[in-house]
């Protein structure tokens, strides 16, 4: 178990900086999740923890401990990859076990760690089997294996599901959720889905072209957006962007306004839009509107409530208080 | 009906295959294994029997020729594999883009010119009144001219430079498909750069080492100009052996005899090898 702390955390590739300089304090046993576009540095920023990438400006410290230049097996870190890089010509446990090997424990001790994992992740019965024998999931939760034995003080998770289909993705995401709790590791996870960071995150950064945007817990992020990127980015669909004249009250210095698709609603009168098409999905119905100001908007519409016909003229409404404004720097205002 | 045109059509679409198989490997090697049983017992007068074999086995000269020449040419593979490995790596995991197919071309443009003017190219450098020799006393570092050719050295250089393209290329193939997250996986597993090199990366290149391995070892085998022309005379070379004894001293009985003796050693080689890398023919070939 152990804090990690950046400060000021830059990087360079050439001459090209791709981070500008990330500050973030990660308490014990925290689940931190860093999400943002593809491209954002988010990856860069996990594999500076790592230390699979050294650091150009600012400092990494594990445990109150500045690491910038520890080799990555100092650092008591363990990192869950992408693709898994489960090790092809090993057994599932062997390539478990591949670390404490390294590390010249006792075999006993190997195997009675191994096992335990194994149980926890129900790999017992796969143990004497390659990774190509296995589905996808399994290799996930090998890999997850494979950092877990090692009873590290941080996990470092680099998408560690995008390589899954969409059902089992929902079902690892519970169960590294389940994991981290039980096992108490300060976590860092890596990922571009913003549903994974909302349900997986104690707290979540947003990254945007190599910055924090911003630093919260998710439903905090969620109802107060600190960047109009951070409000389109996080929820789905989108928010809806409309020109800041169509409120009357306006703050000054504000170009943007912002309203969540769930709070917009038809009403006898307000703004004029014209139905463009829409979306049953069940539950709810997202009606796509196209404003008079030329602006398009989504509205998500409860299933039970009446869903206008592709075309029709609608009006539509919102309360004062759900609106958010955003300057021509998207920054809130 | 159908299945029989499929099959007109596979057997038209494998006859170029069989016809080459058939015409110029296993047709002239059934001949020559029939010449090396003959034993010359008068003018135009011969008998079965594994006379030209005996004659191998009971002259140490040949069975020494034979066995330096195995030697040699393991040496040569294994000289092959230490110098390419490092470079294959490099081209194949810390080059990319543009820098890539240059080192790589790089590696190509020897074999644009033919084998005998790469190996005239040698014998310039390393002759007594060579480039290497002139440098060295010119800087005074010797006092008269060397003689560098003509020694096993010499046809080692020449071993290894003519294969190391076929060395090369494979290992390039099998580290270019090696993921770098499990070299960085390792790193992150504590290993050192010595393990990972030795339980990750050599494992996932073993196909390309032993199918580079089997193709040097052949073309070194094999090989019949480079040993000669940097050799010398008494470079010792099992096919300059197979050559003076065809178109010297037309004894081609004898010169078959040593053929098929060379053919046999060189399976067997290769057999053992796939047995102690334990790797199999198939798998290699897929490569």
């Amino acid at each position: 178990m152990a804090t990690v702390t950046l400060k000021e955390l830059k990087k360079s590739f050439g001459k090209t900086q791709v981070i500008h300089g990330i500050d973030l304090e990660v308490l014990d046993g925290e689940f931190i999740v860093i999400v943002g576009p593809s491209g954002c540095g988010k990856s860069t920023l996990l594999r500076m923890v790592a230390g699979l990438e050294t650091v150009t400006d600012g400092e990494v410290q594990i445990g109150g401990e500045r690491v910038n230049d520890s080799e990555p097996m100092e650092r008591d870190i363990a990192m869950v990859f992408q693709n898994y890089a489960l090790y092809p010509h090993m057994t599932v446990f062997d390539n478990m076990a591949y670390g404490l090997k390294i590390a010249g424990k006792p075999k006993a001790e190997i195997v009675e760690r191994v096992h335990e994992a194994a149980k926890l992740l129900q790999l017992e019965s796969y143990l004497k089997r390659r990774p190509r024998e296995l589905s996808g999931g399994q290799r996930q939760r090998v890999a997850m294996g494979r950092a877990i034995v090692r009873k590290p003080s941080v996990f470092l998770f680099d998408e560690p599901l995008s390589n899954l289909d969409a059902k089992l993705r929902v079902q690892m995401r519970l169960e590294i959720k389940q994991l981290q709790r039980r096992l108490g590791v300060t976590s860092l996870y890596v990922t571009h889905d913003q549903v994974e960071a909302m349900t997986l995150a104690d707290r979540m950064i947003v990254m945007n072209a190599g910055k924090a945007d911003q630093i919260g817990a998710p439903l905090e992020v969620y109802a107060n957006p600190q960047t109009q990127f951070v409000a389109g980015f996080i929820g789905s669909p989108p928010m809806n962007f409309l020109p800041s004249e169509m409120a009357n009250d306006a703050p000054g210095g504000a170009k943007t306004l912002g309203i969540r698709p769930e709070h917009m609603r038809f009403a006898r009168t307000g703004k004029e839009a014209t139905v463009i098409y829409t979306e049953a999905l069940g539950a709810e119905t997202l009606v796509h509107v196209e404003l008079k100001q030329g602006a398009s908007a989504t509205i998500r519409q409860n299933a039970a409530g009446p869903v206008p016909s592709e075309g029709a003229v609608v009006h539509l409404d919102w309360d004062a208080g759900d609106r958010l404004f955003f300057d021509s720097q998207g920054r809130r205002c | 009906m159908s299945s029989d045109r499929s099959k007109l059509a596979f057997w038209l679409l494998m006859a170029p295959l069989l016809i080459w198989l058939v015409t110029l490997i296993i047709l002239p090697h059934v001949g020559m294994f029939l010449v090396s049983l003959r034993e010359k017992v008068g003018v135009r007068e011969y008998e079965t029997s594994f006379a030209n074999y005996a004659v191998f086995f009971n002259e140490p000269l040949y069975w020494n020729t034979f066995a330096r020449t195995a030697y040699m040419s393991i040496a040569s593979t294994v000289l092959t594999l230490l110098i390419g490995f490092p470079i294959a790596y490099y081209i194949a995991k810390l080059t990319r883009g543009r820098t890539k197919t240059t080192l790589f071309l790089m590696c190509l443009i020897p074999f644009w010119v033919s084998e005998l003017v790469r190996t005239f190219g040698w014998m310039i450098l390393l002759r007594e009144t060579g480039v290497i020799s002139n440098v060295l006393q010119y800087l005074g570092l010797i006092g008269g001219p060397v003689e560098m050719l003509y020694n096993d050295a010499a046809i080692m250089t020449g071993l290894v430079y003519t294969s190391m393209l076929f060395m090369v290329v494979p290992l390039i193939t099998t580290l270019d498909s090696l993921d770098d997250s499990l070299i960085e996986a390792g790193y992150d597993l504590g290993a050192s750069g010595f393990s990972i090199l030795r339980e990750i990366v050599i494992p996932h290149a073993m196909p390309g080492i032993v199918s580079g391995c089997i193709v040097v070892f052949m073309l070194s085998l094999g090989n019949y100009l480079t040993p000669i022309l940097l050799g010398g005379k008494d470079s010792l070379w099992f096919t300059g052996l197979i050559y003076s004894q065809f178109i010297t001293r037309f004894n081609w009985e004898l010169g078959s005899a040593f053929g098929f003796l060379l053919l046999g050693l060189s399976s067997l080689i290769v057999f053992v090898g796939l047995k102690l890398s334990r790797q199999s023919l198939g798998k290699t070939m897929a490569q």
